[in-house]
């Protein structure tokens, strides 16, 4: 009658238990990198709000534009063109007023400005 | 909806509602996927200091996806792993040489002292064994028989077919056991064989 020894174990297995023990012993996070990274999540989901927050139809058109120097630039002179010859040439319902702010005379004109000007008032305080 | 409501739904359900503005979707899927993501860095890496790195930024990486994320197309866990290995690989390429820290110790309950020590053991030197492999065997291998995930799966995060897989990975652990069988003795396989 023979005895039976226990076959030596495999490798194989062996490494199946090695994989086991990893698996049962997993390398935990500190609470504080949980915390950090819940912390870097609302950060992003704040950021992502403000853009969003809403905007006029009519701000959001002029923001389009005004954004680009250059059209910037054209606007402004267009608007400087435009005021030079509405003074010049006033179309017929502004005509009235136009001539009457140059037929003013000089009297009525200082009267209706205030020489002094709070930088004046402010170098006279001294 | 409460955190508890949370844990039913799908990472991909929870990630749009991270994007949609829900914080309590962010504080769910921080607590469900920055465990996995620093446990394969740690398995990777290590080493803990560098594996909080990598996470913390990998998952901002995921935070800052999410409104672009296309339902769907991959798993986020796919998709996280893959991130976190491609920066390991980057850090293991530049790195100094730290060891990781003490194996956290098992959940009480369970086995005898004596099982959990020799299991913490086990534990311990298969990450050392690990660490001496080359970079891509070590990601299968930790892939496959830690993480749990099957070929098809390994092969989208490693970018390969899934016959490289089973090639990285039956490489792996025929490294591994040439390492280990020096320390069958110390690690308890003599008193088990005999």
């Amino acid at each position: 009658m023979s005895t039976t020894t226990p076959e030596p174990r495999r490798d194989r297995d062996d490494l199946d238990d090695f994989f086991a023990a990893a698996r049962a012993a997993p390398p935990e996070p500190a609470d504080d990198l949980l915390a950090r990274i819940a912390m870097d999540a609302e950060t992003e989901q704040a950021a992502r709000r403000r853009p969003m927050r809403p905007v006029s139809r009519l701000r959001s058109l002029f923001a389009g534009w005004v954004g680009l120097p250059a059209l910037r630039g054209a606007a402004l002179a267009a608007t400087l063109v435009a005021g030079i010859w509405i003074g010049a040439a006033p179309p017929a319902p502004l005509s009235a007023t136009v001539d009457g702010i140059w037929s003013a005379g000089d009297a009525q004109i200082a009267g209706s400005v205030d020489p002094m000007t709070a930088y004046d008032l402010a170098w006279m305080g001294e | 909806m409460p955190l508890d409501a949370m844990s039913e739904l799908g990472d991909e359900e929870l990630l749009a509602r991270y994007a949609a503005g829900d914080r309590d979707a962010a504080h769910a899927l921080t607590v469900r996927l920055a465990p996995r993501v620093f446990a394969h860095a740690a398995r990777l890496l290590g080493d803990r200091a560098e594996a909080e790195d990598i996470s913390q930024e990998v998952m901002l990486k995921l935070w800052r996806i999410a409104p672009d994320w296309r339902a769907g197309e991959a798993k986020v866990t796919t998709w996280l792993f893959r991130v976190t290995a491609n920066l390991c690989i980057d850090r293991m390429r530049r790195r100094r040489s730290t060891p990781l820290d003490a194996v956290p110790e098992p959940e009480d309950g369970a086995p005898s002292a004596e099982a959990r020590l020799t299991e913490a053991a086990r534990a311990e030197a298969l990450q050392q064994a690990l660490a001496q492999l080359p970079e891509r065997q070590r990601q299968a291998v930790v892939l496959r028989h830690i993480e749990g995930l099957g070929n098809p799966e390994i092969a989208r995060i490693m970018d390969i077919g899934p016959r490289a897989v089973e090639s990285l990975t039956a490489r792996g652990k025929r490294a591994l056991e040439a390492i280990l069988s020096g320390r069958r003795e110390e690690l308890g396989y003599v008193d088990d064989d005999t």
